[in-house]
C-alpha cells in the first residue's frame, strides 16, 4: 500500500519556483531518500508534505486520504529536525509522551518506554534533553516522532549537526530503528553517499524539480541526465565519436602512459591513487586505479574498460 | 621581558583599584545588611504594635496582585505581536514598550482624578486601583524579555508541536509559554523590585508598605539607624525573591537555537484581526493615550494660570537637575561597567565574584540604598579619607554615587550580555594579531557591545529619571530634579503644577525608549 503520494506539488516563494510540479510516492515500511545540493528545495518540499508550508498546487495524499488542506498536526506524520527541537523544559520521558495526550496515562508509559528501548535509550527518561548528547537527543526526535504511530515520518537533514563518525553511525542506526518499527519515511539529505548506502529508493532533486527517483542501483548506473550522473558519484563523461555521451564512473576507466591527455593531479585514497586527467578537450577525467608509476605533468591517454557504458544525453 | 612585566603589574593594580571601587559601591547593602545584628528593640517592639504588620500584609497584596497582573498582561502582549499578523502591528509592538517612559506616580495621579468623581475621594484612593496603575506601568518589563523570549524559541519547537498533533493554542500553553518560564521569571522580578522600591504611586493611594515606612521613620525620627532597620525587612524580601526566581528555573535548560528560523507569524482573518487591533488599542489608550491627554490639558491649563513655577523655580531649573544627575549617573554606571564586565572576561571566577558583588545594590529597593549610602557617606566624611572639607553627605557626588550603588547592574548586565556575543576565537585572533589587551577590548570587544551599551544607557536614563526615593533623601540642598518637582506637587494633590514636570519626563523617556527599542532591533538584548 502507499503510504504517501505527492503528486504535483509546486511552491513559489517571492516569484521564485522552489519546488516544481514534484510528483512522488513513498511506499509501507519503505524508506525513501530526497537529495540534492543546497537550495534545491528538498526541505521546502519536506514542509508541503508535513502541512507546515502550504503549496500553490498540487495534491498530498497520506494512505490514501487527501490532506492537503489538512493542518499538520492533524496529518498523522512524524518529523524529525536538523537540530535537536526537543522541549528542553520537558525531561526525555515527557518529551517522547508530548503527542500521545490521547492514551491513558499507563498505556502512555508503556509506549514510551517501548520507544525509548527502540532507540537504545532506555533508562534516560528521567534526564534533560541538555544532558545527552547530539547523536542521543537526534535518537530521542526519533522516538518522540514514532512514539503516535505515524504512517510515515519525515526526517529533515537529521544528522547535519552532527560530526561524520557520529554521522555514518547513526544514519545506520535510525535505517534500523525504522525497519523494526516498520514505519514509511523520507530522509532529506545533502550527502550523496547517505542517501544511496541508506535509502530503499533515492529521488535526486535540483532546482525545485525531482530529475530521477529509482532504487540506489538503479540511479548509480544508469543516471538519466549528466545532473544525475554527476551528483550521484564522480563521473567521466566520454564521447565515443558518434555523438553520443557515456558516463563512466572511476573504477571503469584505465590510464596507459604516453598519449594527448596530461596527468593533472594523484591523491592517495588508501587502497586506491585517484588520477585527475586533464584531455585534450580541456575536460577533466578521474580514473581510480590501485597503483600507478606515473607522475604528475605525465602524457597518458584514458580508456573505458567496457563498451557498454550507460549512455546519457 | 621588561615592558612585558610591566605591563601585567599595571593591569593588576588597575584591576585592584576596580575591586576597590566595588567592595565601595557594595558597602550600602552591606551596611543595612549588618545594622539589623545590632537591633534597636524599642523601635522593632513599636512598630510590630502599630504600623508593622500593616505595612507588611499592604507590600504582599501589591506585590502578589502587580506581579499577576504584569504577567498577565505582559505575556499576553508579547504573544499577541508575535505570534499573529495584523496590521500596525509593528508600530503596536512598539507602542506596548511606551507605559515604561511613565513613572506609576504621574499615571497614579491621572487615575486618581479621573476616578474621584466616580468612586468618590475617599474610594479612589485604593490598593486594588494603585496595584492596577502599577500593573499598567510597570507591565513592559515583563513583556520585553517574554518577546525576546518567544522570537528566540524559533519555529522548529513549534513546528515540533504540531508534527505531534498539538494545535496552535495548545502549543502556546504547553511549549511557549513553559520554554519562556525563565524570561518571564527574571521579568517579573523586576517588576518585584519596582514594587519594592516604589514610594510616590503608594503615598498617592494610601497605601502604607515597607519603602514608604521606611522613608517616613527617617523623617519622622531622623533616625537613621531605624530606618536602616525597617529596611532589612525589604532586603530579605528582595532576597527571597531572587532565590525564588533561581528556584523556579529547576534543572531544566532552555538553551536558544541560533539556527532555527524565526518563529512565522500566523495571518489572521477580518474577525481577528479586528480583536487584535482593538485589543492592542484599548490598551494603548488606557495605558499611554489618556495620562498624556490629561497631562497636556493640565500643563496648558497651569500655564494660562501661571502656575508653571515652583518656590525653587521653572521648568529649567528642575530639568537641568535630572540631566545633570542623570548624565553623570549614567556615564559613571556605563564606565564601572564596562570595565567590571571585561574583568569578568579576563578573570573568570574571581572578575565575575566581583562583578556580582558590585551589581548587588540592583536586588535592593531605593529607599534601602539611600540609607546604606548616608550611613557609608558619613562614615566616609568622619573618617577624613577626603581632608579639604569635602562632605559627601548632601552632596551632588554623593546622590550619583548612591544612584551607581542601585542602578550598576543595568549597565553590567547590558554590556555582559553584549560582549558575550564576541567568540572567544576572535578575541584571541586579534590577541595573535599584535593587539594587547586594551587595544583588543577598545577595537573589538566594545564596539560589538555597542547596540547592547546604548540599549542600557537608555534603560538608564529612563530608571534615574523617574528614581525617587534616593534622589529624594539624597540630593544637596537647593537641587531639584523633574521627579522632585513631580512629588512636592502631588503630595499637595496640585495636579496641574504637576503636569508640566510629568510630560516633561515621559516626553524624555519616550525618546529614551525609541533609542532602546532601535537598540534592541540592532541586536542587543535586554539583560536577565
Amino acid at each position: 500500500m502507499t503510504a504517501l503520494e505527492v503528486s504535483n506539488a509546486t511552491r513559489a516563494i517571492g516569484g521564485k519556483v522552489v519546488v516544481d510540479h514534484v510528483s512522488l510516492s513513498v511506499r509501507d515500511a519503505e524508506l525513501l531518500t530526497l537529495v540534492g545540493p543546497s537550495g534545491c528545495g528538498k526541505s521546502s518540499l519536506l514542509r508541503i508534505i508535513a502541512g507546515l508550508d502550504s503549496a500553490e498546487d498540487g495534491i498530498v495524499r497520506i494512505a490514501d486520504r487527501e490532506v492537503t488542506t489538512v493542518p499538520a498536526e492533524d496529518r498523522n506524520i512524524g518529523f524529525v529536525f536538523q537540530e535537536s527541537s526537543l522541549f528542553g523544559h520537558l525531561r526525555i520521558a515527557d518529551n517522547v509522551a508530548f503527542g500521545l495526550r490521547h492514551l491513558p496515562r499507563r498505556e502512555r508509559g508503556e509506549r514510551v518506554e517501548e520507544m525509548l528501548d527502540l532507540v537504545r535509550l532506555s533508562g534516560l527518561g528521567r534526564r534533560y534533553p541538555h544532558q545527552l548528547s547530539g547523536g542521543e537527543q537526534q535518537r530521542v526526535a526519533l522516538a518522540r516522532a514514532l512514539a503516535p504511530r505515524p504512517r510515515i515520518v519525515l526526517l529533515d537533514e537529521p544528522f547535519a549537526s552532527l560530526d561524520e563518525v557520529l554521522r555514518a553511525d547513526l544514519g545506520r542506526q535510525v535505517v534500523d530503528i525504522l525497519k523494526t518499527a516498520g514505519t514509511a519515511a523520507i530522509l532529506v539529505t545533502h550527502d550523496r553517499r547517505e542517501a544511496i548506502t541508506l535509502g530503499d529508493r533515492v529521488a535526486v532533486m535540483n532546482s525545485g524539480r525531482v530529475e530521477q527517483c529509482d532504487t540506489p542501483d538503479v540511479v548509480y548506473r544508469t543516471p538519466l541526465n549528466r545532473f544525475v550522473a554527476s551528483f550521484i558519484d564522480i563521473a567521466t563523461f566520454i564521447d565515443d565519436g558518434s555523438g553520443t555521451r557515456r558516463v563512466a564512473r572511476p573504477h571503469e576507466l584505465t590510464i596507459s602512459p604516453g598519449g594527448p591527455d596530461r596527468i593533472e593531479r594523484i591523491e592517495f585514497l588508501g587502497a586506491n591513487q585517484r588520477i585527475v586527467v586533464r584531455r585534450s578537450s580541456g575536460d577533466l577525467a578521474t580514473v581510480d586505479v590501485e597503483r600507478t608509476q606515473l607522475r604528475v605533468g605525465d602524457a597518458c591517454s584514458i580508456m573505458p574498460i567496457r563498451d557498454d557504458l550507460h549512455r546519457v544525453d | 621581558m621588561v615592558s612585558a612585566a610591566k605591563t601585567r603589574l599595571g593591569t593588576t593594580w588597575g584591576w585592584l583599584a576596580l575591586g576597590i571601587v566595588s567592595f565601595l559601591v557594595a558597602s550600602p547593602v552591606v551596611v543595612i545588611v549588618t545594622s539589623i545584628l545590632n537591633p534597636t528593640t524599642t523601635m522593632w517592639a513599636e512598630l510590630w504594635e502599630t504600623r508593622l504588620p500593616g505595612m507588611i500584609i499592604d507590600t504582599t497584596t501589591l506585590l502578589v496582585t502587580v506581579v499577576t497582573g504584569t504577567l498577565l498582561l505582559g505575556t499576553a502582549l508579547a504573544w499577541l505581536v508575535t505570534a499573529y499578523a495584523f496590521p500596525g502591528r509593528r508600530l503596536i509592538a512598539w507602542m506596548f514598550v511606551a507605559p515604561l517612559a511613565i513613572p506609576g506616580y504621574v499615571a497614579g495621579f491621572v487615575w486618581l482624578d479621573t476616578l474621584s468623581g466616580p468612586l468618590g475621594a475617599r474610594g479612589v484612593r485604593s490598593i486594588w486601583l494603585c496595584a492596577a496603575t502599577l500593573t499598567l506601568t510597570l507591565y513592559p518589563y515583563v513583556y520585553l524579555f517574554a518577546r525576546a523570549a518567544f522570537r528566540s524559541q524559533g519555529s522548529d519547537m513549534h513546528d515540533a508541536a504540531r508534527m505531534l498533533g498539538v494545535g496552535p493554542v495548545r502549543t502556546f500553553f504547553r511549549v511557549a509559554l513553559p520554554s519562556a518560564r525563565p524570561a518571564l521569571a527574571a521579568g517579573a522580578t523586576l517588576v518585584m523590585m519596582e514594587v519594592l522600591t516604589d514610594v510616590g504611586t503608594v503615598r498617592l493611594f494610601n497605601v502604607s508598605t515597607v519603602a514608604d515606612g521606611v522613608l517616613r521613620v527617617w523623617y519622622a525620627t531622623g533616625s537613621r539607624d531605624s530606618a536602616a532597620e525597617l529596611a532589612t525587612t525589604l532586603v530579605a524580601a528582595a532576597i527571597l525573591l531572587i532565590g525564588l526566581e533561581r528556584l523556579l528555573r529547576g534543572s531544566a535548560r532552555f538553551g536558544r537555537r541560533a539556527s532555527s528560523r524565526p518563529l512565522s507569524a500566523i495571518a489572521l482573518g477580518p474577525v481577528g484581526r479586528t480583536v487584535a487591533v482593538s485589543a492592542s488599542v484599548t490598551v494603548l489608550v488606557i495605558a499611554v493615550g489618556l495620562p498624556l491627554t490629561r497631562l497636556i490639558i493640565w500643563a496648558r491649563e497651569a500655564a494660562d494660570t501661571g502656575a508653571t513655577q515652583t518656590v525653587a523655580g521653572g521648568l529649567w531649573h528642575h530639568t537641568s537637575g535630572t540631566l545633570v544627575v542623570a548624565f553623570f549617573a549614567a556615564v559613571t554606571c556605563i564606565g564601572l561597567g564596562t570595565l567590571l564586565a571585561l574583568l569578568a572576561r579576563r578573570r573568570g571566577t574571581i572578575g565575575r565574584f566581583v562583578g556580582r558583588v558590585a551589581a548587588l545594590g540592583y536586588a535592593m529597593p531605593g529607599p534601602v540604598v539611600a540609607v546604606g549610602a548616608v550611613i557609608t557617606l558619613a562614615a566616609l566624611d568622619r573618617s577624613g579619607v577626603v581632608s579639604s572639607g569635602f562632605v559627601f553627605v548632601g552632596s551632588l557626588a554623593g546622590l550619583v554615587f548612591a544612584l551607581t550603588v542601585r542602578f550598576l547592574a543595568v549597565a553590567l548586565h547590558g554590556v555582559e550580555s553584549g560582549l558575550e556575543r564576541v567568540p572567544s576565537s576572535t578575541i584571541a585572533s586579534a590577541r595573535m594579531l599584535g593587539a594587547r589587551p586594551v587595544r583588543v577590548a577598545w577595537s573589538v570587544e566594545i564596539p560589538a557591545a555597542r547596540a547592547s551599551i546604548v540599549a542600557a544607557g537608555a534603560l538608564l536614563l529612563i530608571d534615574l529619571m523617574k528614581e525617587l526615593p534616593i534622589t529624594l533623601l539624597l540630593r544637596p540642598f537647593g537641587f531639584d530634579t523633574l521627579a522632585v518637582w513631580v512629588w512636592q506637587a502631588t503630595s499637595e494633590s496640585l495636579w496641574a503644577q504637576a503636569a508640566l514636570p510629568s510630560l516633561t519626563i515621559v516626553v524624555v523617556g519616550m525618546c529614551a525608549i525609541g533609542a532602546l527599542l532601535t537598540a534592541l532591533d540592532r541586536g542587543a538584548e535586554v539583560a536577565s
